[in-house]
């Protein structure tokens, strides 16, 4: 079964744009909330809401941080220390879950992913970039949300490539001819060279194996299309 | 017959450029103490200055010198043009007179030229008589010979230092704005020297003591000793005396006491106005640079960004620690109110500011921002941050040309990250400008050769770039992926690549050359 389900603590302004965005991509989403009014306000906008301290390992049990089905766990408090605290909690109940922090400086950002956190997002640093970007590459910014942030047909997409794939054991150079009428290919993520990620504007030739995931840019179909490709077995 | 020739001689000078020119240059120099001109002219005048004065005190005690005196004779021709052409500056003598004339003309009215001249005369003498004047013309009047017995008044040149000096000036100006509480104080000294003076000649004036012989002597003492110099020249005798001296000793402590407190407070209130005047004086020095009202979190990520590229920007924060905080970063920043339009005319919106970023966490205080700019100048770039989603619209009906919304982009950055953390990051980066690869705007200019061809013949792979799209030049629309094969380059689209920045300088410079390096060598193989 696909992993669906994300739980969100507190119930801030940002957690409630993240809540809204990720309940309109059909994800089941739970909220903490020690907060009365803030846990009633989540309750209103239809969130199922638990309105409990995250503080104890018991309660992390509690709303389920071992479900399989968990996309993601968001931490969203408002002070700093709190969220640490958490972050570690959960990340020592559970090895596996993806966490994402909100953090307010890079210095937190550290400490942050210290504590276990996969991703920390940073608003006032993102909202930052943004204006920055506004003022300085206007272009490439109107392009990038248009890709990222679906207000085309043009999406990114992840393809893993499986066993028995016409492009498992191939070079990543010769992909070059493939398809390039209809889809970019950004580039490739290794299983075992870990978390880089490797341009196939680098020049780098890579050997291309099963689980590595190719990141593509395309219109929705077309992606579609290619996927079929790439897991269609010889 | 004369008044229709000063007439026409005042309608000629207002339409002409040139005359104009000249008066503003001349303007620059002396008046405009933000022009760079301005500064090298008062060095000149300040050395002028202290070595005609440094000669003065030479010749005391030595023959003077022929060429000394020709150095005299050149400094006063410069002080006697300069203030000539102060004079000349003063005001526009030429428009008082068209004014008149016009006004004459639409009441219908015989136009009276002595009134306008008078006006002009008025305008004149209240220049000849202001201080700064006074001490320039007596710093020129020893010159003349017959006034030779008046050499001393050369020291006044010491005085005209004050006008090219700024600072000096701002630091004479305290006693002006501190009048009151100087007059407290001269009245408070004036009565004590009087009450000394007095008792001190009553009782000691009269033989009993003989240092003591008239009033000046009994005034001597008491401001010597009231201002706790004391040189023992005359001392009380009497028990009288003594007990004088005991008040005046007290109240000289206070007198000084108050004084020292006025000077130094009205020193550092007018050391920060000094500062940001020189902040000021520099932003309107500046081009193209950006605003920043409000240094928070927020504004610190920016200025980071805008210290990499070498963006030129000056921040605006209300609070005393961010403004403080933005000292210790060496950061070109004022205290103020960035709501305020005064305030933001005089930093130079309509000079050198190309956008104003409106960054406060009170969505009322940049709603209030956009707006005082937008109203200062209609086409200035505003950049609003809306705390609130809901607030969005509103600043975009203030006139901002875009608005940011930290939450909701980073809403949507975390979904975007939860759907697909891989290609998540790969864009991440590309965005963060990392040292990996990045997005390039490539466009394409007129001499280009890749003009009306098709993109099949530039060769991405050869520069290890991925080309994403074409933006329109006519459209200005996004073209994702185009066919290489069909679509026909135009001048002024431009090309959306990934790359490092390394290729994509190169290609931008194939791009851009007339005769591309690639097909040279292609033709050679040929």
């Amino acid at each position: 079964m696909k992993k669906n389900k994300i739980i969100i603590y507190s119930f801030t302004s940002l957690a409630a744009q993240i809540a809204k965005i990720l309940h309109a991509k059909k994800y089941k989403i739970l909220i903490i909330e020690e907060n009365e009014e803030l846990a009633l306000k989540a309750k209103e906008l239809g969130y199922d809401v638990k309105q409990i301290s995250l503080m104890e390992d018991v309660n992390i049990i509690d709303i389920g941080i071992n479900d399989e089905n968990i996309k993601a766990f968001f931490c969203l408090g408002k002070d700093k220390n709190t969220n640490l605290f958490i972050t570690l909690s959960v990340r020592n109940i559970n090895k596996q879950i993806r966490i994402i922090s909100v953090s307010h400086s890079k210095q937190d950002n550290k400490t942050m992913l210290l504590a276990g956190a996969t991703k920390t997002i940073n608003p006032y640093e993102i909202g930052a970039l943004r204006i920055f970007r506004l003022l300085h590459k206007p272009t490439i910014l109107s392009v990038l949300d248009d890709i990222l942030f679906n207000q085309s047909d043009i999406e990114v997409a992840e393809i893993i490539i499986t066993k028995g794939s016409i492009f498992d054991g191939v070079y990543l150079d010769e992909l070059k001819s493939v398809d390039r009428q209809k889809v970019i290919i950004l580039g490739i993520q290794d299983k075992e060279i870990s978390d880089d990620f490797i341009f196939f504007s680098t020049g780098i030739n890579h050997k291309i194996d099963e689980g590595d995931t190719l990141v593509v840019l395309g219109h929705k179909n077309d992606l579609i299309e290619f996927k079929k490709t790439v897991d269609s077995i010889i | 017959m004369i008044k229709e020739l000063i007439l026409r001689f005042a309608y000629f000078l207002e339409g002409s450029d040139l005359y104009y020119n000249i008066k503003h240059f001349f303007y620059l120099f002396l008046e405009d103490t933000r022009s760079v001109r301005k500064k090298y002219f008062d060095f000149m005048m300040i050395f002028l200055v202290l070595s005609t004065v440094g000669i003065l005190i030479y010749e005391v005690n030595h023959k003077p010198e022929s060429w000394l005196d020709q150095y005299e004779t050149f400094a006063i021709i410069v002080f006697i043009l300069e203030w000539l052409a102060r004079l000349w500056v003063v005001n526009h003598s030429h428009k008082i007179i068209i004014k008149d004339f016009e006004k004459a003309q639409l009441i219908n009215q015989p136009y009276d030229i002595k009134q306008s001249l008078k006006t002009i005369l008025k305008e004149k003498l209240a220049f000849i008589f202001s201080p700064m004047s006074i001490i320039d013309l007596l710093a020129i009047l020893p010159y003349y010979r017959p006034l030779r017995i008046l050499r001393i008044l050369m020291l006044f040149r010491l005085f005209k230092l004050l006008r090219y000096a700024n600072s000096v000036k701002q630091f004479s100006d305290v006693f002006v704005e501190k009048r009151f509480e100087f007059f407290t104080l001269t009245i408070m000294f004036l009565m004590s020297i009087t009450f000394g003076s007095a008792i001190i000649f009553i009782y000691e004036g009269a033989g009993s003591n003989p240092n003591i012989t008239n009033f000046f002597d009994a005034i001597y003492w008491s401001i010597i000793t009231i201002s706790t110099v004391g040189f023992g020249d005359i001392t009380p005798v009497t028990i009288e005396g003594r007990v004088a001296t005991i008040f005046l000793v007290i109240t000289g402590l206070s007198v000084i006491a108050f004084f020292t407190s006025i000077v130094t407070t009205a020193l550092g209130e007018k050391l920060i106005a000094l500062k940001e005047e020189k902040v000021i004086g520099e932003a309107n020095a500046l081009k193209d640079f950006v605003l920043i009202c409000g240094y928070g979190r927020m504004g610190e990520v920016l200025a980071k960004e805008f210290k990499k590229i070498k963006q030129k920007f000056i921040v605006i924060d209300l609070d005393e620690d961010q403004f403080l905080h933005t000292n210790s970063q060496n950061i070109l920043s004022i205290k103020g109110d960035a709501s305020d339009s005064d305030f933001l005319a005089h930093i130079g919106i309509n000079k050198g500011a190309s956008s104003i970023i409106a960054l406060t966490d009170n969505d009322a205080v940049n709603l209030s921002i956009v707006l005082t700019a937008r109203s200062l100048n209609p086409n200035i770039n505003i950049i609003a941050r809306a705390n609130d989603k809901k607030i969005k619209k509103k600043l975009f009906l203030a006139g901002a040309n875009e608005v940011v919304a930290a939450n909701e982009i980073t809403g949507l950055v975390a979904a975007e990250y939860i759907g697909q953390p891989i290609a998540f990051n790969a864009i991440d980066d590309i965005l963060l400008d990392n040292e990996g690869a990045l997005l390039g705007e490539i466009e394409v200019f007129e001499n280009s050769f890749y003009k009306n061809h098709t993109l099949e013949h530039i060769e991405f792979e050869n520069f290890n770039l991925t080309l994403i799209g074409v933006i329109e030049a006519e459209t200005k629309k996004f073209i994702f992926n185009p066919n290489q094969e069909e679509y026909v380059l135009n001048e002024h689209d431009i090309l959306i690549v990934i790359g490092f920045e390394a290729a994509i300088k190169s290609f931008r410079i194939e791009i851009l050359s007339h005769r591309p390096k690639a097909l040279e060598d292609k033709s050679e193989e040929v």
